[in-house]
């Protein structure tokens, strides 16, 4: 039994991170659940982060992203019912504070955006993200805003389609980005944590809820808890499952 | 009628005078005739005897037995028509009379009669002296022709040489003198007053060709029985000469083969004035030029043996007397034409042009025997001196070089020479005239004296003045060098001797070393403008020199300090046809009636031209002028090229004026612009000094920064070979340049920033921005804007920036135009517009630059603007902006799709202040609030902006 928490907790520690690559172009992913300890039936609060940081091994530049895609295990689930819905234009463009100002009800969750500007890039080279239960073209979205001021003021809007579907990752998250003329910038970085608990008629929800796909009997269970995928402007889709362990309660 | 005196051999001399008196009795007069020369060479003969048997003498050079001329004149009855007064009788050219071979009988002897019995004589000369012998025909002796000695006296003033004869008491002499006609030199023989006692019918005149020669003994004075010739000459005592040297040479025929000998006559009687002529021709030309000796010995000296140096310089052409002399030998030929080549780099100093005056033609012709210093040519013409030697004449002739008017000589040349040199003592007088052709694209010189007379040299001396205005410049490298001389003789001009005559040059300028074969090139340049003030209008100037052995100046560039600019608003450009015509003016057209209009003048130049301590300078003008290979402007400077004597018409020199697009500095462009002439018309320029001055009123105008700045030069030398780039040498020179007084100039420009469009959060408004400087103050020398951080890059509107190539060949795609900007300059007349790009700049910046590609009237400059972020603001930065008067400033950008801003709140809401600076050149600032302005409409009541819409799923 020791042994095997060990090894779970190896497993655990060796999952944080996957690098996934394709020529010189590589993508590391990072995922994480918390808390850890879920209940074994039913659903309780989680915040998830994923994180993609784009590199290049070789001397030319990484291409822009065109598309972001982030499944989430069918033992997790999003419900956005009760929050207000974001509308793009009331966030774009908008500072951060005039953003939150203008739908901070439906803030989901916050994060980091990198980027590496040389040109006449849509977005800035730094800023805070801040999501926003959404919606995009009448489906429902989560709108990851982002303020910066370098090079220049601007903001950008990172619209995340949700969709269902079954099999092990039942909630997609998917975005699309502009195109990007070449050599004008790429995006190097996101970091995004989703997460948030409120009421709604006295009655607590939370945005995102899972539980512990672990057998009656084991402490735990490495699970696959997320499958991230990142498309690449003429060129190819680097993708990676990142599997992470929970420790069933109950 | 028969001639009354007829030739004949000496030696039968009694028969034939016998034969003659007999004829003379029997002859029966021919009708009433009027004074003049019985007809055919009855009247008139003349023979060149080479021996005493009568033989013509047909070799030419050589010293005949005699010249016997025979004259006849009409008669009526016994006596001739008319009393001959005067004779005057052409020998031809080249005929020579060494009156030094014999000693002169005194005047006390000439005026003694000969007291031998029998003389009929009114001399008593010495036997050395007698030159020849003369037989009259007159009215004395009953018509007896009688025989009396010819001696050799002293000469009148104005002639070389004078003899004489005293038949029957009655003293005649003849002065001979040079005639110079038509480039034709020979003596001339006057007999005047002949007395009319005599009554002269016929006269036989015999110069002895070697006086001292045994074979005249039996004619010589004593022996001369005037009396009673029938007696015999042969009977007298013929007395020893006793000679003091050797027998020489009295008379020599001319060395050309080319015609027969022409001899022309005139006379005229007491009773008639009015001369009658005869002419004579031998039957053949001399014969045997081809054996004549030609052996002239030039000599070329240069006055200085430095490079790069004023010189003078002396050619000598000795000859040899001795066979001029030896009745044995034949004379040397004389030259006819002399052609003096000097070496390649010894060129004509521009130096002599200062003060130089000039020879017309018809001065020239003014020169005579008597004519006074200057009445003839001009005495500012004379660059050098003339002496000429001859063993025929005591002493020297002396003379004088002058400087022919340039084209308007007899050969039509730049460079011409006239030789005078005249003996006024003897009569002689000799002028020459040199045509000088210079090589097009050395300046080699070559000399050509043609028609040089006859009159035979034993030292012919051409001398150049020296000093610093002297005619000629040395190579300018040291090494040996020659001079090239080319004869020909008269006996025969297509023989040509070529000889050299050596020389040397052994230092440097000042007496320095030599210079290496590539001459060193360390030219000055200085420049400055005259008012030191900030912002005020100045003339300026700029000084050009290099130094004497430098390599020469061929071309110059030049970048002037920024904010040294032009004020061309007002100035029209001298038209391309206006400056074609300039090209083809004379210097002299050129300063009375410019071809450029005076609208256009904006400056003069003097520009300096030699070698040595003194320059020759031609004053020019400076044009505004239109594109020149590639530039907006160029500069025409017009010289008049008229240095001194010298028109070498005028000198077009287009300099393209380039303005940069990021500096507005101003550089005359060497690439773009016409090289400096180093030659015309095969005159070196040897140009040291340039003197420019920008001196149109209110043109010029000082920075407004007080920073100190440098003029800076690049001068391009000739290397070794004119014309060839590939050995030229480059230098530069840079010259301090601050202006003063910046304190004084005040510093508030005034800003504004509209934006035109919806103000509605997340629309795209067009920006206008406008600057108006105050006139007077700093000019602008940075510009930055901050917007303020409600207005966000639309940085979805960037889809198409320009590069930098694409920017430099005015070829940016359109969906990279974002504006457009407006410049008002009091400078020019016109604004200066045009579009406003975005354009990489190659990852200096994460954004793109804006930069505004403004141009007027060719001109073209780029304002450049970085955009960034500033404490969360747009900004956008314009450093390092052109030292330029601005009366306004206006950059509109796009709104809509192509607007370059978005706004990312309500501006009307939420009114937005801007901040801008401003850094004056003279570094005063200047920071504002600037209030963004913003068409709004009037709020209806109970409008609420818009809010988070609350949904639920």
């Amino acid at each position: 039994m020791l042994f095997a928490l060990l090894a779970l907790l190896c497993i655990g520690a060796l999952a944080q991170a996957e690098t996934a690559r394709k020529g010189d172009l590589q993508v590391r992913f990072e995922g994480k659940l918390a808390p850890q300890t879920l209940p074994r039936s039913g659903q309780a609060p989680v915040s998830v982060s994923v994180s993609a940081k784009v590199s290049s091994t070789g001397a030319e530049a990484p291409p822009p992203m065109r598309q972001i895609s982030i499944a989430i295990n069918k033992d997790g689930h999003l419900d956005p019912t009760g929050l207000p819905v974001c509308q793009l234009e009331q966030i774009q463009p908008a500072t951060t504070d005039d953003a939150l100002g203008a739908c901070r009800g439906s803030l989901v969750g916050e994060g980091r955006f990198l980027a590496n500007v040389s040109g006449h890039a849509p977005f800035p080279a730094d800023g805070k993200i801040y999501a926003f239960n959404g919606e995009l073209e009448g489906r429902p979205a989560i709108l990851a805003h982002v303020y910066g001021t370098k090079p220049a003021p601007a903001s950008y809007t990172l619209a995340f389609v949700v969709s269902k579907s079954k099999g092990t990752f039942g909630t997609t998250l998917k975005a699309t980005l502009p195109p990007v003329p070449p050599g004008s910038g790429y995006i190097t970085a996101i970091y995004l944590t989703l997460g948030k608990s409120f009421s709604v008629g006295g009655k607590k929800h939370s945005y995102f809820s899972a539980s512990c796909p672990a057998p009656k009997g084991f402490p735990g269970a490495s699970f696959p808890f997320a499958k991230a995928s990142v498309g690449f402007q003429d060129g190819p889709t680097i993708s990676s499952t990142l599997n992470r362990t929970c420790k069933a309660k109950g | 009628m028969k001639p009354l005196i007829t030739s004949y051999p000496l030696t039968r001399l009694a028969v034939a005078l016998a034969t003659a008196a007999t004829a003379l009795l029997l002859a029966v007069p021919a009708a009433q005739a009027d004074f003049g020369f019985l007809p055919g060479e009855a009247g008139f003969k003349v023979t060149a005897t080479a021996d005493a048997g009568g033989e013509p003498a047909t070799l030419a050079g050589s010293h005949p037995y005699s010249l016997v001329t025979e004259i006849n004149l009409n008669k009526a009855g016994a006596f001739s028509d008319g009393d001959l007064k005067d004779l005057s009788y052409d020998l031809p050219p080249g005929l020579i009379e060494n009156a030094t071979s014999v000693p002169r009988c005194g005047a006390a002897q000439f005026a003694t009669p000969r007291s031998s019995p029998g003389s009929l004589s009114g001399e008593s000369c010495p036997a050395l002296s007698q030159i020849g012998i003369v037989t009259l025909q007159s009215s004395h002796a009953g018509g007896e022709t009688r025989t009396f000695g010819v001696f050799n006296l002293a000469p009148p003033p104005g002639s070389p040489s004078r003899f004489g004869f005293a038949p029957y008491g009655e003293p005649i002499t003849i002065a001979p003198h040079v005639r110079e006609a038509g480039r034709e030199y020979g003596l001339t023989l006057e007999l005047e007053n002949f007395s009319q006692a005599l009554d002269v019918s016929g006269l036989r005149l015999q110069i002895w060709g070697t006086p001292w020669a045994s074979a005249h003994d039996e004619q010589r004075g004593e022996c001369l029985n005037e009396t009673d010739p029938t007696t015999g000459n042969g009977s007298c005592p013929v007395a020893a000469l006793n000679p003091p040297h050797p027998a020489q040479a009295y008379l020599t025929l001319p060395s050309t083969c080319e015609v027969p000998l022409s001899f022309h006559i005139r006379a005229s009687s007491w009773q008639e004035p009015t001369p009658v002529e005869r002419s004579w021709t031998s039957g053949a030309a001399l014969t045997d030029c081809d054996t004549l000796p030609f052996n002239p010995i030039p000599t070329g000296r240069l006055s200085t043996g430095r490079t790069s140096s004023p010189s003078g310089y002396e050619f000598t052409l000795d000859g040899t007397s001795a066979p001029l002399l030896n009745p044995a030998s034949r004379a040397s030929s004389q030259a006819k034409k002399a052609v003096v080549t000097l070496p390649e780099g010894m060129t004509v100093n521009p130096s002599v042009a200062s003060g130089l005056g000039t020879c017309s033609e018809a001065q020239f012709g003014a020169e005579t025997i008597d004519s006074a210093p200057g009445a003839g040519c001009p005495n500012d013409s004379k660059i050098g001196e003339l002496t000429i030697e001859s063993p025929l004449i005591e002493g020297q002739i002396e003379g004088s070089l002058f400087f022919a008017t340039p084209r308007a000589n007899r050969f039509g040349t730049l460079i011409a020479l006239y030789m005078v040199a005249k003996e006024p003592d003897r009569g002689i007088l000799v002028k020459v005239a040199g045509r000088v052709d210079s090589d097009p694209a050395t300046g080699q010189l070559v000399t050509t004296f043609d028609d040089l007379p006859q009159l035979p040299y034993s030292h012919f001396n051409v001398h150049f003045r020296e000093g610093q205005r002297s005619p000629l410049a040395t190579p300018a490298v040291c090494g040996a060098y020659a001079t090239e001389v080319d004869t020909s003789p008269w006996l025969d001009p297509s023989l040509v001797l070529h000889q050299s005559s050596p020389f040397a040059l052994t230092s440097g300028v000042g007496g320095g070393p030599c210079p290496a074969a590539l001459a060193p090139f360390a030219p000055k340049a200085t420049g400055g403008t005259a008012n030191a003030n900030a912002s005020s209008y100045s003339p300026f100037s700029l000084h050009l020199t290099r130094a004497d052995g430098e390599q020469e100046i061929t071309s110059y560039s030049a970048t002037l300090p920024p904010g040294l600019l032009g004020k061309i608003a007002g100035v029209p450009f001298c038209s391309e046809a206006a400056i074609a015509a300039a090209k083809r003016q004379s210097g002299a057209e050129s300063a009375v009636a410019p071809a450029c209009p005076v609208a256009s003048l904006i400056g003069h130049t003097e520009t300096g031209y030699g070698v040595g301590q003194t320059l020759a300078y031609a004053p020019g003008t400076l044009y505004l002028a239109g594109p020149y290979h590639g530039s907006p402007l160029s500069v025409v400077a017009i010289d008049s090229a008229k240095v001194g004597p010298f028109d070498l018409g005028t000198v077009v020199i287009r300099s393209a004026i380039r303005v940069d697009r990021q500096t507005a500095r101003v550089a005359i462009d060497s690439a773009g612009s016409d090289p400096i002439p180093h030659i015309l018309e095969g005159f070196p320029l040897r140009l040291r000094d340039i003197s420019i001055a920008i001196d149109r009123p209110h043109f010029m105008v000082n920075p407004t920064n007080c920073d100190p700045f440098a003029l800076t030069s690049t001068l391009t030398g000739s290397g070794v070979r004119f014309g060839d780039p590939a050995d030229d040498s480059s230098a530069s020179s840079s010259t301090p340049f601050q202006v003063s007084n910046c304190s004084a100039l005040d510093f508030a420009p005034r800003f504004s920033l509209a934006l035109k469009g919806s103000p509605r959060r997340g629309q795209f408004p067009a920006l206008q921005a406008t600057l108006t400087p105050r006139e007077g103050d700093a000019n602008i020398g940075a510009a930055t804007v901050t917007l303020p951080p409600k207005l966000f890059l639309a940085q979805e509107h960037l889809e198409s920036v320009c590069t930098p190539r694409q920017f430099d060949a005015h070829s940016c795609p359109k969906e990279s135009l974002y504006g457009h900007a407006t410049a008002i300059t009091p400078l020019l007349d016109e604004p200066l517009s045009g579009p406003v790009y975005l354009r990489t700049n190659n990852g200096e910046r994460s954004l793109p630059d804006l930069v505004a590609a403004i141009a007027g009237r060719g001109i073209e400059i780029d304002v450049l603007g970085k955009i960034d972020s500033y404490k969360g603001g747009l900004r956008a930065r314009f450093d390092n902006l052109p030292d330029a008067p601005l009366t306004k400033f206006t950059m509109s950008l796009r709104g809509g799709d192509h607007s370059l801003i978005v706004n990312a709140t309500n501006l009307c809401d939420n009114p937005q202040v801007a901040t801008a600076k401003f850094a004056g050149q003279d570094n005063a600032n200047k920071k504002l609030r600037v209030p963004l302005q913003v068409k709004c409409a009037k709020k209806k009541r109970g409008a609420k902006g818009p809010k988070a819409k609350k949904g639920k799923r």
